[in-house]
């Protein structure tokens, strides 16, 4: 036996005997979730619901009738005080302090090099206070990176992580609005709650925050509530007729709208331009902003490759990775995203591809397993191309 | 429009802790206070567990406040201080929780709060054996020769950000994203079991106030 001698002291093997864990974030309705026989995997630090055994069936749901997905893993930023505009005019590559009250706007943040990082939507709450959504996985960075340059510019403004605290929902489907009102006094026809819209209103009793964006391609609302709720909310939108659906079915929804999934669909040399989003950089800003002057040089020299849609010719879906290749065998491209489609009856995907074969129409061989396979690309969503339904 | 969304409060829904589902495994009976779903006792609950052992119990329910700017009192780095308010954990310097905030409080700080009940867990742990439970799964130095009644300790707790506040000599609470509930209920259920532990009703540890004004 050892003598602890100050400064040391002794320190009981018990102490040692804690069994590891992994540590896992878990949405509020996760336990119903799993009632509902949620097949659940990893997504992230999160546990979170794939699919509910029918991927195909429940993606279906959402074009035929309503679906609602869990979407609490979203980041969720309060952003407020006199230069919260300013904080995030800066941080995104367009405009954000011009936004009116009650209106929602997509946004793409870049790194100094012009990169994505990220993405999300903003909502103005009032004058001065904004509600920021990021991805999922970047939630905890996009935080940190909001601090840091809060820091660093002394602006005004404070930024409160709610991610843990709120739990989000998407409603989303041609009976999405129906079952909304059914649970709500607020006016959610098309004219009063308009796409990209933000309203705070009360849920099945529970005061929300709501708006209407649409990831998934159908009329959507995004509902935002305490995290306390989560089950009782959850509850009262499947009881009025909102089928659950996963990871696994939104993936698909989302890429026959040629939605992008950042960190999956973008790398680490994705800028803006080459992810066919040159309209959300605002070189016409006044202001300074993050990877302002990489994104000047990215828009004076065109890029090399894009992303875009393929359709696949024989049906098969090729690996995410899959290389798009040239005539001679040499890779062009790759892969990010593929997906039968069973409301398109075709598998789709999106990859990125040299500029000059990024038009609709052109094709594209994929060289997946050592097999070569062609596709055509198109550089439109799929579904709903002019977003005649995500408005309506 | 304004962030009034954030604050729990709704008609015709309970709020729900993070752990009910595995207080309500361990056998919890519950009761709604002030319009949470509070674990009132325990079926088959060792009485005794709090003074002979270690016990915990979900504290989640009380209400939390970001207050951001200078606080409207000094505050020292490392210490909690209790006040009429509740108590004022410094984060940083211009970045406070306050825990168990008063009725009326958040209006009187105006824009500067922000509630953040939902935001985080909490798990009030009391007992002889406490220290040595919260040993198992957090390297924060708890000695009671560094760590008197009031001391608070923002930091990691098996392995995800948070924080532990000394109560008093063998009573703390630990703060957690409320995502992790599940898991930290797991991580200390495990811990305190084995040094005889289980939980309690919330009443059970008089929770927070009973011993506020310790110095910290």
């Amino acid at each position: 036996m050892t003598t602890a001698r100050p400064p040391w002291v002794s320190v009981p093997m018990g102490v040692l005997a804690g069994r590891p864990f992994e540590p896992a974030k878990r949405s509020a309705s996760h336990g119903r979730q799993r009632e509902q026989r949620a097949n659940v995997k990893w997504a992230g630090d999160w546990r979170r619901a794939y699919d509910y055994g029918d991927p195909e069936g429940e993606a279906l749901a959402v074009h035929e009738s309503a679906g609602v997905i869990d979407v609490s893993t979203l980041g969720k930023l309060l952003v407020r005080g006199p230069g919260a505009g300013e904080l995030l005019d800066r941080l995104y590559p367009n405009r954000l302090s011009n936004l009116e009250p009650g209106r929602v706007r997509y946004g793409v943040m870049t790194s100094d090099a012009g990169r994505i990082i990220d993405d999300g939507t903003i909502c103005r709450l009032d004058d001065e206070s904004f509600y920021v959504t990021t991805t999922s996985s970047g939630a905890a960075a996009i935080e940190e990176w909001f601090g840091w340059w809060l820091a660093t510019w002394d602006l005004e403004a404070h930024v409160t992580d709610l991610t843990q605290g709120l739990s989000a929902v998407n409603l989303a489907g041609p009976e999405a609005r129906t079952i909304l009102a059914g649970l709500t006094d607020l006016d959610v026809s098309a004219a009063a709650f308009a796409y990209l819209d933000g309203k705070r209103a009360a849920v099945a009793g529970v005061d929300a925050l709501l708006m209407r964006i649409g990831f998934v391609g159908e009329v959507g609302y995004e509902i935002h509530f305490p995290a306390a709720y989560g089950e009782h909310v959850w509850d009262a939108l499947v009881e009025r007729g909102a089928r659950p659906f996963g990871l696994e079915p939104q993936r698909v929804l989302r890429l026959q709208k040629l939605h992008v999934i950042v960190g999956q669909d973008t790398d680490s040399e994705s800028t803006p331009y080459g992810a066919a989003m040159p309209w959300i950089v605002k070189l016409d800003k006044d202001e300074d902003f993050i990877g302002r002057w990489a994104l000047e040089h990215a828009a004076e020299h065109p890029a090399q490759t894009t992303l875009v849609g393929f359709t696949m010719a024989d049906g098969h879906v090729p690996t995410e990775g899959a290389v798009v290749r040239a005539a001679d065998g040499g890779p062009l491209g790759q892969v990010t995203s593929a997906r039968r489609s069973p409301q398109l009856g075709q598998v789709i995907g999106m990859a990125w591809v040299p500029a000059a074969l990024a038009s609709d129409g052109a094709t594209i061989t994929i060289c997946d397993e050592r097999r070569d396979h062609a596709a055509t690309v198109t550089t439109r969503p799929f579904y709903d191309p002019e977003g005649e339904v995500l408005r309506s | 429009m304004s962030f009034e969304f954030l604050v729990p409060g709704a008609e015709g829904a309970v709020a729900r802790s993070p752990m009910e589902r595995q207080a309500r495994a361990a056998g919890a009976r519950f009761e709604v206070r002030g319009g949470w779903n509070v674990a009132v006792a325990y079926e088959g609950a060792d009485g005794d567990a709090a003074e002979r052992a270690v016990a915990w119990a979900d504290a989640s329910h009380l209400a939390k406040l970001e207050v951001a700017g200078e606080p409207p009192l000094r505050l020292d780095f490392g210490a909690a201080t209790f006040d009429g308010d509740g108590w004022w954990l410094p984060m940083t310097r211009t970045r406070t929780l306050l825990l168990d905030a008063r009725d009326g409080v958040r209006e009187r700080l105006g824009g500067a709060a922000v509630d953040v009940t939902t935001a985080f867990g909490a798990l009030v742990v009391g007992g002889p054996l406490a220290r040595e439970t919260f040993a198992r799964f957090t390297a924060l130095d708890l000695r009671p020769e560094v760590c008197r009644p009031g001391a608070w300790r923002p930091g990691s707790v098996a392995r995800t950000p948070g924080g532990i506040l000394c109560l008093a000599e063998d009573r703390f609470l630990v703060l957690f994203g409320a995502a992790y509930g599940q898991y930290m209920w797991t991580v200390v259920s495990d811990a305190a079991r084995h040094l005889g532990g289980g939980p309690v009703a919330a009443d059970a540890l008089a929770l927070v106030r009973q011993e506020a004004g310790a110095g910290a």
